[in-house]
C-alpha cells in the first residue's frame, strides 16, 4: 500500500517536472547568479540616485515635467495617474520601449518622471536606461509607483494613452510596430 | 431507505469532503496557473524569500507550479486522492513555514499566485497567507477524516458486518 502511494507521488512529481520542462521558454533552468547580481547592483544604484518622492514628482510636474507610466498597456488603461496637463501621463510599457522612441524624442530636454507598479517592478528602471541612452538627462523614478499613487489618494483616470494618437488605431501585432499617428 | 444497511451513515462527511476538495483543489489550480503563466515573476518571488540557493530558483519556478497543478487537479477529481492530499499537505506545510519565517523577519512578499484575482492575492499574502494555509490544511483533514469513515463504512467481503456499524 505504502509502495503504491510512493510510486503515485513520484509519478505526480515526474509528470510535473516534464510539464515544466516542456513549458520552459526564455527563463534559463539554471539561474544566472552573476547577471542577477549585476542587475541588482544597477537597481540599487538607481534607487539611491534617481528616486523621487511623491511631493518631488508633483513639484516637477508643475515645472513642466513629463510623467511616464511604464506598466503594460492593459494596466495603464485600467487606471493611471490623472494630470491636467499636456502631455498627460504617457504609457510606455517597459518591454516595448523601442516602439515608442520616435514620439519620446519630441520630449527631449524636459524633465521626466517614471513610475511602474511598485518597488518590485523593474520596467521604470529599464526605461530609465533607454532614455539615458537617447540623450535624456533629467530623469527621475517614483519607486512606490502605481501602488504609491493609489495609496496617496491622488486623482486617477482610465483609458488609453492618446497623446500623438498613439493608441487611436488598433495595435498591429504582426507588423510589430505601433500604428502611430503624427500629432 | 431509512434503516437500510446500505445507507451511508457518513453522508454528511462525504459532502464536507467534496466541498473541502473543491476549495483546496480549486485554489491550488488557480494559484498554479498564476505561477505557470509568469514563471519569471514567481522565480523573483522565490528569490525574495531568501531561503534557497539562488541558482535553483528558476528551476523551482518551472517545476513547483506544475506539482501544485497536478496535485490540485487530482484532489479535485478525487483520483489518487490520498497521494494528492499528501503532496498538497506537504506543500502547505512548507509554504506556511516560509511565510511565517519571512513575516517574522518583517518581509512583505507578494506570492503572485492569485492569477490576477485580487481577493486571492489578498488571502495568499502574509500574514493572511499563513491563516489561509492553515485553513486549507484543516480542509485536507476533513477530507482525510471523510475518507477514513467511508472506508470504515464498507464491510470486508464475507465479514457479515453491516456497513457503518
Amino acid at each position: 500500500m505504502m509502495r503504491t502511494s510512493l510510486i503515485r507521488i513520484l509519478v505526480i512529481v515526474g509528470v510535473a517536472a516534464t510539464a515544466g520542462f516542456i513549458r520552459a521558454r526564455d527563463l534559463p533552468w539554471v539561474t544566472d547568479v552573476a547577471a542577477l547580481e549585476a542587475e541588482e547592483e544597477l537597481h540599487n544604484t538607481l534607487r539611491e540616485g534617481v528616486g523621487i518622492s511623491l511631493e518631488g514628482m508633483l513639484e516637477l510636474v508643475d515645472q513642466g515635467a513629463v510623467v511616464i507610466d511604464a506598466r503594460s498597456r492593459e494596466e495603464y488603461e485600467e487606471g493611471h495617474l490623472l494630470l491636467r496637463c499636456d502631455p498627460a501621463v504617457l504609457n510606455v510599457p517597459g518591454d516595448e520601449i523601442d516602439k515608442h522612441v520616435t514620439r519620446l524624442m519630441d520630449l527631449q530636454g524636459l524633465p521626466v518622471v517614471l513610475y511602474c507598479t511598485s518597488y518590485i517592478c523593474d520596467y521604470a528602471e529599464d526605461l530609465y536606461i533607454t532614455l539615458e541612452e537617447f540623450g535624456f538627462t533629467d530623469i527621475w523614478i517614483y519607486f512606490p509607483g502605481w501602488e504609491g499613487i493609489v495609496e496617496a489618494g491622488l486623482e486617477t483616470t482610465t483609458g488609453p494613452d492618446t497623446w500623438t494618437g498613439y493608441y487611436d488605431e488598433p495595435y498591429d501585432d504582426e507588423a510589430n510596430t505601433p500604428s502611430e499617428v503624427e500629432p | 431507505m431509512a434503516g437500510s444497511t446500505l445507507e451511508n451513515p457518513h453522508r454528511k462527511w462525504v459532502f464536507f469532503a467534496l466541498v473541502a476538495r473543491a476549495v483546496v483543489g480549486g485554489l491550488f489550480l488557480i494559484s498554479a496557473y498564476g505561477k505557470i503563466v509568469v514563471p519569471e515573476l514567481f522565480a523573483e518571488e522565490v528569490r525574495a524569500y531568501e531561503m534557497l540557493p539562488v541558482v535553483m530558483t528558476n528551476a523551482l519556478a518551472y517545476f513547483l507550479p506544475w506539482v501544485e497543478f497536478f496535485a490540485g487537479l487530482l484532489l479535485l477529481i478525487g483520483f489518487w486522492r490520498k497521494e494528492a492530499r499528501f503532496v498538497i499537505g506537504a506543500l502547505l506545510i512548507v509554504f506556511t513555514f516560509a511565510k511565517a519565517y519571512t513575516y517574522a523577519r518583517g518581509m512583505d512578499i507578494d506570492c503572485g499566485c492569485g492569477g490576477g484575482v485580487e481577493i486571492l492575492k489578498y488571502i495568499y499574502n502574509s500574514p493572511q497567507g499563513i491563516v489561509t494555509n492553515l485553513v486549507l490544511l484543516a480542509l485536507l483533514g476533513v477530507d482525510w477524516r471523510a475518507e477514513r469513515l467511508g472506508k470504515a463504512a464498507v464491510p470486508e467481503p464475507g465479514s457479515g458486518v453491516s456497513p457503518g456499524r
